[in-house]
Order: structure tokens, then sequence, then C-alpha cells
């Protein structure tokens, strides 16, 4: 058996700048065969290069260069100052894999995340080291568009790797882990796409919509959204239940607001997803508490209730209110709703009910996003509202129904908590 | 020969008031102590120190010591509301004992609580008032002797119905109190030890007020079978019948403090019919505040535009272990600056304390006074006053500032819980969940001690 020896170059990988982060990683892929032979490096590299970099952005930042056609300059900018920020955030990711057991990092796939880490810092440093002109941003953003695709459906796998991996964490652990893990990669994904957009924007031959800086929305109608969704939903709801779910908009219906579709999108669609189900299920007495209902003789209605939706423009931002009458959360479940892997779907039932869970990417934009069913909807909603400074509350009263306040702060005062 | 309703303290002749003179203090001629010094609000401000501050005080602390150091025994519902009991002489004398020996620890350990204050906070006027009102309290409970007999126990419960009485005024002296020391002290510490006293002054209540009504109900019928009823303390309350009656009340006094004003409607939907077993008071006093503050709310937003405000949406539903209430209503929202400091007795930045001062030191000394004139009414009587009827009657110009803490310790001592969101710009939704009192084996919390 060879000794797992400590190579002595990795001492000379202790440098500050930011050159040595390429050599850092190249050499410690975790191989798909079983080797002892890298090197070790210590956090400490990794932990000065973040240090020294940029890694936090607001949502001024997106907008700041005005409307596309963005000038050659402040695209070449744009692409330096988001790079340092997705290096860090990377190396962040990267740091916090290796810090997870060994034992776990020998699970496939989390080692397959972990490579898709690595794999994507040095595309991403590699391919940005001179960004001068107009050309060595085409370039970069051919390489964002790889990392964003590489990642597409990482979370799936990343869950799979977790859920088998529960004898070896614990859940406060998981969970924070995942905390972490997803606001940065909102972070990442959405510096990203915005870039990739701006350029494409930005193009001579584009005619941009003049509603759009990049991925940002400026005249988003959180209503428009909601009927789009609800229209979504019902054909699917239909499909499973044999009914179709209703949605009225009491106030609010004009309101509209600069900010990302996708993840208001997101937000939404899990959210009506959660009251229209529950909505339903409460009519067919199928929840427990429309069976402590009926067992305490309490009238039921004719037909199931439409989930209320109230937008109200505030000064920092928009608060939806999504109010329905699905028979409430118990009590027990309350505390573990925001936690991972906590899906209240029976595992048999899992793949037919995957039609619900799964919006298609015509809807969506994203590719598609198969997270659902694996309990991720609620704890990536929070982190996509809370990135800029947002929340979203629940409040409920079992017997009768759920109040989610959802809170997202747009441009005027927010900074992401990066 | 001294008569009963004197039994603890001595009258002032010239003004009626009850000086809170120190027991040892007491002598039979001169009664000129209040007169002779200063009003009842001031009497600390003059030159004779209380009693309490001296070095006796300090040597005597170790039977306070004992005492605390002593855990409190939990008290199950069965116990407080009787339920199947059926009563005879021994439970009645039992339960005598219960409460006597019950009562000064529990008084023990937050008198302890107060010791650990920093000495400027205590030093306040309504604190120290508290203080002494309570170190008295707890020597004369912990003096009374071993009950034997039904005798005994009438005397104990005239020593009861005093104490209920003069401890009345206790918490507007001890908001006064936090609101005047909040920049003696770090506002976290204040909070926890007011809702420490609050909790563990509803815990006493609940049980002197339970032991004098078992005695009331067995000294009229001794064949009195409670199974059927819930007690004197915990009643079946009409979910939708509180919420109207208090509404009727929050609207006709609001009606008559303010001129020509609209007040929303409420508007009803789930389980209106929902019957449940809890304490009255508390459920009047929690649901008052909360209607009054959607009053105030309505009343800033909507008197300048003269247009009829929004109805005030009540949902009842009825769960296994509660009865929640939801009141959503679109009176514009709290600021978001206040947000932080909704649930604290001391109440955010300095600048926000004077300001509140301002408003509420005037306030709370017209129920402090209130209090204390009805205390001097009420002596002789056999039954104690409510502090929460008095402040569920105030005024609406009366904005103390303390509605929304209170009410959550009095939801929280059952089990329950409250809780406000509010949509800036738009309106409020206040979610209340009251436990339904009816299971009896449950206990009261361990920390409402």
């Amino acid at each position: 058996m060879r000794l797992w020896k400590r190579t002595p170059t990795c001492v000379d990988y202790a440098v500050r700048s930011p050159g040595s982060i390429r050599r850092l990683f190249t050499c410690s892929m975790v191989p798909s065969k079983f080797s002892l032979e890298e090197p070790v490096f210590t956090n400490f590299d990794v932990n000065e290069v973040i240090g020294s970099c940029r890694s936090s952005f607001n949502f001024q930042d997106l907008i700041q260069f005005g409307r596309p056609p963005i000038p050659n300059e402040a695209l070449i900018q744009n692409a330096r100052t988001i790079r340092e920020i997705i290096l860090t955030s990377l190396s962040r990711r990267t740091l916090a894999l290796r810090n997870l057991p060994y034992i776990m990092m020998l699970n496939p796939n989390i080692s397959q995340i972990y490579n898709k880490y690595l794999h994507s810092v040095n595309m991403v440093y590699d391919s940005g080291a001179k960004l001068e002109t107009k050309e060595d941003n085409e370039m970069f953003v051919q390489a964002l568009q790889i990392v964003v695709e590489t990642h597409t459906n990482a979370i799936p796998t990343l869950a799979k790797g977790f859920a088998e991996s529960q004898t070896y964490i614990s859940g406060d652990t998981t969970n924070r882990f995942l905390d972490a893990h997803l606001h940065d990669r909102i972070g990442t994904r959405l510096l990203s796409k915005h870039h990739i957009a701006l350029t494409k924007q930005s193009a001579p031959s584009a005619t941009p919509d003049p509603r759009f800086i990049g991925l940002v929305d400026t005249q988003l109608s959180p209503a428009a959204l909601c009927h789009e969704i609800t229209w979504f939903l019902s054909d699917v709801c239909d499909l499973q239940y044999g009914m179709r779910p209703c949605m009225t908009i009491d106030v609010g219906e004009d309101v509209t607001v600069a900010y990302i579709p996708e993840h208001l999108e997101y937000i939404l669609t899990e959210l009506l997803k959660n009251s229209f189900r529950a909505t339903i299920e409460h009519f067919l007495r199928m929840t427990p508490a429309s069976q402590y209902r009926s067992k305490h003789g309490a009238p039921t209605g004719t037909v199931p209730h439409p989930v209320v939706v109230t937008i109200v423009r505030t000064a920092t931002g928009v608060v939806i209110r999504l109010r329905d009458r699905g028979g409430g959360i118990e009590e027990e479940n309350l505390k573990r709703i925001w936690g991972y892997s906590e899906s209240t779907f029976e595992e048999e039932e899992r793949d037919g009910f995957k039609t619900l869970n799964t919006p298609p990417p015509s809807v969506t934009g994203t590719g598609g996003s198969s997270m659902g069913g694996l309990g991720f909807g609620l704890p990536l909603s929070r982190a996509y509202a809370e990135y800029f400074g947002g929340s979203i509350d629940l409040e409920t009263c079992f017997g009768w129904g759920t109040d989610v306040y959802v809170n997202i702060k747009t441009p005027q005062a927010n900074n992401s908590k990066t | 020969m001294r008569s009963r309703s004197t039994f603890l303290y001595d009258q002032c002749r010239t003004c009626r008031s009850l000086p809170l003179l120190p027991y040892r203090a007491r002598r039979p001629r001169s009664l000129e102590y209040c007169h002779g010094r200063a009003s009842v609000g001031e009497r600390f401000n003059s030159d004779m120190p209380p009693s309490t501050v001296s070095s006796r005080h300090f040597y005597q602390n170790e039977t306070l010591l004992e005492y605390a150091a002593r855990s409190a025994r939990p008290v199950s519902l069965r116990q407080l509301a009787f339920f199947g009991l059926k009563l005879t002489n021994e439970k009645i004398i039992q339960s005598a004992n219960f409460v006597r020996q019950e009562l000064p620890t529990r008084m023990a350990h937050r008198i302890h609580d107060m010791q650990s204050l920093p000495y400027s906070v205590v030093r306040n006027n309504h604190i120290s008032s508290v203080y002494e009102l309570y170190y008295h309290s707890f020597n004369t409970i912990r003096r009374f002797p071993v009950i034997k007999t039904l005798e005994d126990n009438d005397l104990f419960c005239d020593v009861l119905r005093e104490l209920l009485t003069h401890h009345t005024a206790v918490i507007p002296h001890l908001v006064m109190g936090v609101i005047e020391c909040s920049d003696l002290i770090d506002s976290k510490r204040m909070d926890s030890f007011m809702e420490s006293m609050l909790r563990s002054r509803i815990s006493r209540r609940v049980l002197t007020e339970q032991h004098i009504a078992l005695t009331d109900a067995f000294l009229k019928d001794p064949n009195f079978k409670p199974s059927d009823q819930v007690g004197q303390v915990f009643f079946q309350c009409s979910a939708a019948d509180v919420v109207r009656q208090c509404d009727a009340l929050a609207r006709s006094l609001t009606q008559s403090s303010y001129e020509d004003i609209l007040i929303p409607e409420l508007v009803f939907e789930g389980d209106v019919s929902t019957k449940f077993a809890y304490v009255a008071s508390h459920l009047r006093y929690i649901v008052g505040e909360i209607l009054r503050n959607t009053f105030e709310a309505s009343l800033e937003r909507y008197q300048a535009m003269r247009i009829l405000p929004a109805p005030v949406l009540v949902t009842i539903s009825d769960a296994p272990q509660h009865v929640i209430f939801r009141f959503s209503d679109q009176a514009g929202g709290i600021p978001p600056e206040i947000i932080p400091y909704l649930w604290s007795f001391v109440k955010g930045p300095r600048s926000m304390i004077r300001h509140h001062n301002f408003e509420q030191v005037p306030a709370l000394e017209a129920i402090v006074e209130e209090l204390e004139a009805s205390v001097g009414h009420a002596t002789g009587q056999k039954k104690p006053i409510s502090s929460l009827a008095s402040l569920t009657t105030r005024s609406p110009t009366l904005r103390l500032g303390m509605g929304l803490p209170m009410s959550k310790i009095y939801a929280e001592f059952w089990g329950g819980k409250i809780a406000v969101k509010s949509i800036d710009g738009f309106g409020c939704d206040v979610f209340l969940h009251i436990s339904k009192l009816g299971n009896e084996s449950r206990f009261v919390q361990e920390n409402n001690i």
C-alpha cells in the first residue's frame, strides 16, 4: 500500500494571488477511481483567495447600466466584476463540500457535484483570464453558458446524495449546508444568466424588448403570472383529481414591479401548487383536517373554494398574500416544512404525483426544474425570496386554511445577503 | 378590635387610601403616614426610606431564599377547574393548604428575581412599591398557620380576598416602572422580567380565585357537584358571541370618545357556533385589544378620507386542541419601523420612549388612580376587583402600548399563541390560537411559576 504523502509543492501554492486558484483545484479532482495520491490543500489557501475578492452584489448592480443595448466597455467591466463574484461563490461551495464528512464525498452523487464545481471554477477562471475586448467577453459568455447547463439538474442529484447519506450527517447540518448552497447557487446562476442575456441583448443584430434589462423584467405583473400559473396547474389538477382549482385576485390586479420573472414564477408556482392541492384534497376529504371536521359534523362546500390572492405595492417592493381554504397544516408538520427532504407525498406516490410537481420548461423557462416531490419546494422558494432581502411567512388555521405572505424587495432599498 | 378589612394595612384617616406601609411599622394610633409624608404616588420620594431598604432586610432574606429554592408544584387543570370533584371538608382544607404553600413559593421566585435587578431599577417608585407589596404579601401568607378547620379556611379566604384587591394595580405600576427604567437595563432582560412577573401573577390569581370560588360554592351547597359545569373561573364561551360582545364594547367606547367616526363592520365566517371553555376575562381582554388596534388604525387611515372602511373579516376555525380566530382588516398595516418592537413592553429606541412616555404615563396614572380608588371602595366587599376588567373598559384615548405584549402573555399562558402579519400600506392579519380548556388531564405550563 502506498503511503499517502503530502507533495512538497502544495506549500508553494499558499500564494495570495488569484492565480493560485487554478492550481489549487486542478489537482484535487476527486477521481472516479479511488486514489490516495492527491496532494492536500489547506482550506486556508482557499479562504485567502475568497477573502480578497468581492463577493456581494445588490439588485441595483443588475440594472446599473440601464437598458440594453449596453456599450462594450460596460459589458466588459460587468464581466470582470461578476467573474470575481462567481469565482468566490463557486470556491465557497467547493470549500463547503470539502468540509462534509469524507464518507459522504465518496457517494457518487455528491462527488459528481463536487467534480462539476471544480470543472466550473476552472472554466470561469480560464475563460475570463483576459477580459479586454468584445471577443473575450464572447468567450466568457460561452463558458458561463456551459457552467449554467452543467449545473441545471444538479439539485436532484445533490438531494439524492444527501438522502442516501442521512446516517452520516444530522438534519440540522444538512439544512444549514443546503441553505447556504442554494443561496450561492441562486446568486451564481442569476449573475451568469443575466450577463448572458445582457450580452445577447446588446448584440448589434438584436432588437431587445424594452421591458427587459437582462433577466430583469421592469414591468413584471404578479397578477399575470398568477393567472398563467393557475391556467397551467389547472390542467395538471384536472388530470390528477378530475377537478380544476380556481384563483381570484381581489386586490392588485394591475400592480407591476421590476423583478426577475423566473424567481417570482418559481415561488408562486410552488405556493399555488400547495394551495391548490390542499384545497382540492380538503374538498375531497383526503386531508386530516377534513376528516376531523366531518367527524364533528362541520359542513363542507359544494365546490372547492378559490384561492384568494392579494397583491399590494409597498414602499420597498411588493407583498403577495395567498389565502386558501385547504384545511390548514398540522402542528407537527409546521416545524418541518421549511426543512429539506420533507415532502408530504408518500414514497410510492412520488412518481404519480410528479406531473403535479414538475412545471414544464415552457412555463418556467428554466429548462425543466424537476425538484418536485423532493421536499425542496418551500425552502427553495424561501431562498429565492430572501435573496434580495424579502421573506416568505406562513400562518395556518388548522381546520380552515393557510395564509402565505410573500414579501419581495425590489430595487430602491435592498442588498443581497452574501 | 381591628376589623377584618384592615387585617394587613391601616387606612390613612385623612385620605382613606391604603399606604403600602410595612407590617411592622403599623402603629395603633398615629395614622398620618401618607399625609405626614406625601400622597400615595409620591411617598417614596420623601426622605423616609421604605423598610425593605435596610440591613435587617438583607440578613432576613434567608427565609426568602429557602422558599425560592423550592420549585413550584405544577397545577393540573383538574385542580383548577375541579372537574368531577365531590367537594368535602377535607378537600377544601387540602386545597387551602395547597394554596397556602404554593403562593409564597411562587412569590418568592418573583421577589428573588426583583432582588437581582439593578438597584437603580428597583428604586424606581413604581417598581419599589410593587416590591414592597410582594414582600409583605409573601410574609403574610407564609406566616399563616396551618389550616385545620373550615373556620381557619374562612379567615384564610378573607386574607386572600384582600390580597387580590391590593394587588389590583400591580400591572400599571410595573408597566410604568418598566418604561421609566428603559434606559437603565437591557430591554430583552426587562421584557423577560415582565413576562415572568405577569405569568406568575396570572397563575397565582387563578389559583387564589379558584380556591375562593370552591369555598363559596361549597358553603352555599355542600352537595354541589361541579361535574357538569366548568367552575367559577372557566366559562363556556361561544366564539362568535365573545367577539361580538367585545366588538360592541370597543365600538361604544370609541364612538363615545370620537365624534362622527366611521368604524369598520365585522363580518364572520367559519365555525361561528363553536363553544369552548376558557377564562372569560382573559379572552375578552385579548379580543378587545385586537379590535381596539384595528379601530385605531382605521381611524387614522379612513377618517381623513371620509369613506366607509372595509369590513374586518373574522374567521373562526375549530381545531382539535384550539379555537383559531383570524382578524383580517384593511386598516393600513403596521409601519415597518415599529414591527421589531411590537411585542416588547420596552418600546424601541430612546426617542420613541420619550415620545411614548409623554402619552402613556398620564394614561397609566389614570388607570392606577381608577384602580386605587376602586380599591378604597372595595374593602369589605366579597368579590375582588379585576385589573383586566378595568383595562378592558378603558377609554380608547388611553393608548398604553402594552396591548399586544399583554395579550401574548395571556394567550400563551394557557398554551395558545398570537401572531400578527402586517402588509404595509394595506392591512393586518391577527391570528389568535386559544386552547380549549376542556381537557382535564393537561397541566398548566411548567414555566408559569
